[in-house]
């Protein structure tokens, strides 16, 4: 939905979801994945750096993401990429499945209105 | 120093050896790439350096996120005192002032981050009461504090009481702010707090002159201790301190502050759990209480909006607050949170710095208007 940007609360809910959903597939690092919640969402997502890196390493330590430094594609300073475990992977499909059941029934309560 | 250098000093502050250098390696990385990618958009390289850090965002958000993140981990190893410490400045005092650096830091005894506190440098401490006529006096072991005017000295430093208060790190010692405070209020003097940074401690004619960093946990910290000390007895205890000065979450009040001053919010909070008794789970909770302090703009002062309570009505005095607020302290009140039936008693302080009056005013409710601004 372009031209509107969520209310800050419902992104900080759900930003676990969206970073793990982000990293299914590629490893990306920080700014990749900044990036790609901005493109993937036509401006949807705009994921500050103050909530993302916090983010990603709380991930981290919860094994769910592993991360580790790489020369980036433009050489110069190396970036850490970050990669989902196999843990990671389960605790995506899960989050997603529970959200999707949630807002299922979030949306039965406005047809019943 | 140049902008960048600045940027990854902040966003990286408090945290210590590995998980810095990490953090800085980090987000020197995001830095670089974007600059190169604006740069190949056509910006010069000042430019393009200028338009990255402004997309970064303030780099406390940064540092404070990796507050939650990286000390919990770190708790119950024993003798270990981890992470979080803010760069300490020390600059040329002014005569008569003693004037001393400050860490923020979370010490293994804490339980989250809600624990953590600031500290100074003991050694730097000595060093500056000397230059007031003061001195740590006494054994290593049971240091005391000498101050000159006031109606107790030497009084001993409650070293042991608290855990968490005292501790080595690198061969620095560090004493921290609340245990200091808790001394001062035992001279039998009055102590009183004025500005954020550097927080100025008045005791009696002694100033002891904190400097925060920049950091704004460390002024909370302050803030949150003395205004437990000061407040008195009858209350719940404090759980937080939380300011926000660029209004980021903020509402905001207008009516008679004036700019520069100190004000708080006194803010009770619910918290409630379950416990499990014999199998069934039965529903505990007590009040809090939480302070929010900011510096007034003329005319205007911005509280964090996300802990203030609602619905709420301001009191007029300490002792209506108290008032107010004892029917939910009751064992037997079951109220979980505040509705239309039962508004939150909240108490808008204005602190006062000097020591011939008292410590805080109320402000008159009926000259403040509230209205959220974000």
């Amino acid at each position: 939905m372009p031209g509107q940007t969520p209310d800050s609360n419902l992104i900080r809910g759900h930003l676990d979801l969206i970073l793990l959903s982000i990293l299914h597939g590629e490893p990306k690092y920080g700014l990749e994945i900044s990036k790609q919640a901005q493109e993937r969402t036509g401006g949807y997502f705009d994921l500050r750096v103050g909530s993302l890196y916090p983010a990603l390493h709380r991930l981290e330590k919860a094994r769910f993401i592993r991360g580790e430094f790489q020369d980036s594609s433009r050489g110069g300073s190396p970036v850490k990429v970050y990669a989902l475990t196999d843990e990671g992977e389960r605790e995506l499909e899960t989050r997603r499945k529970e959200f999707e059941v949630f807002s299922a029934n979030l949306g039965q309560l406005w047809r019943m209105a | 120093m140049n902008d960048t250098e600045r940027y990854l000093r902040a966003a990286t502050k408090g945290l210590w050896g590995k998980q810095r250098r990490a953090l800085r390696a980090e987000l020197n990385g995001h830095i670089r790439v974007r600059i190169q990618e604006f740069m190949l958009g056509g910006l010069s390289e000042s430019e393009a350096e200028r338009q990255t850090l402004r997309e970064l965002g303030a780099p406390m958000q940064v540092s404070r996120g990796m507050l939650s993140v990286h000390t919990l981990p770190a708790l119950g190893k024993a003798g270990v005192v981890s992470l979080l410490v803010a760069t300490a400045l020390l600059s040329v005092a002014p005569k008569g002032y003693a004037q001393v650096s400050s860490q923020f830091l979370l010490s293994d005894d804490a339980q989250g981050p809600i624990d953590a506190t600031s500290y100074l440098d003991f050694g730097q401490l000595k060093a500056e009461l000397k230059k007031v006529g003061g001195a740590i006096v006494g054994p290593a072991q049971a240091p005391s504090i000498s101050l000159p005017g006031v109606p107790h000295s030497p009084v001993a430093l409650d070293l042991k009481n608290s855990p968490g208060t005292f501790f080595k790190r690198e061969g620095h010692q560090y004493l921290s702010t609340g245990a200091l405070l808790r001394s001062l209020f035992a001279t039998g003097a009055a102590v009183r707090l004025d500005g954020w940074n550097p927080v100025r401690v008045h005791v009696n004619q002694t100033v002891l002159e904190i400097r925060t960093g920049g950091d704004l946990r460390v002024g909370n910290a302050l803030y949150r201790d003395y205004l437990s000390m000061t407040l008195g007895g009858g209350l719940p205890p404090t759980l937080i301190t939380q300011m926000d000065p660029a209004g980021l979450t903020g509402l905001t009040f207008t009516g008679p502050f004036h700019a520069g001053d100190v004000y708080a919010m006194v803010i009770p909070i619910f918290r409630s759990w379950w416990t499990m008794e014999g199998g069934v789970q039965k529903p505990g909770g007590s009040i809090l209480l939480s302070l929010d302090i900011n510096v007034a703009k003329e005319g205007v002062l911005t509280l964090n909006r996300s802990i203030v309570a609602d619905p709420y009505r301001l009191t007029t005095s300490l002792s209506a607050f108290k008032t107010a607020l004892e029917p939910y302290l009751s064992p037997t009140s079951q109220l979980s949170y505040w509705d239309a039936e039962h508004h939150a008693p909240m108490l808008l302080l204005k602190l006062s710095s000097k020591a011939d009056g008292v410590p805080f005013t109320a402000v008159d409710p009926a000259t403040v208007r509230a209205g959220i601004n974000r």
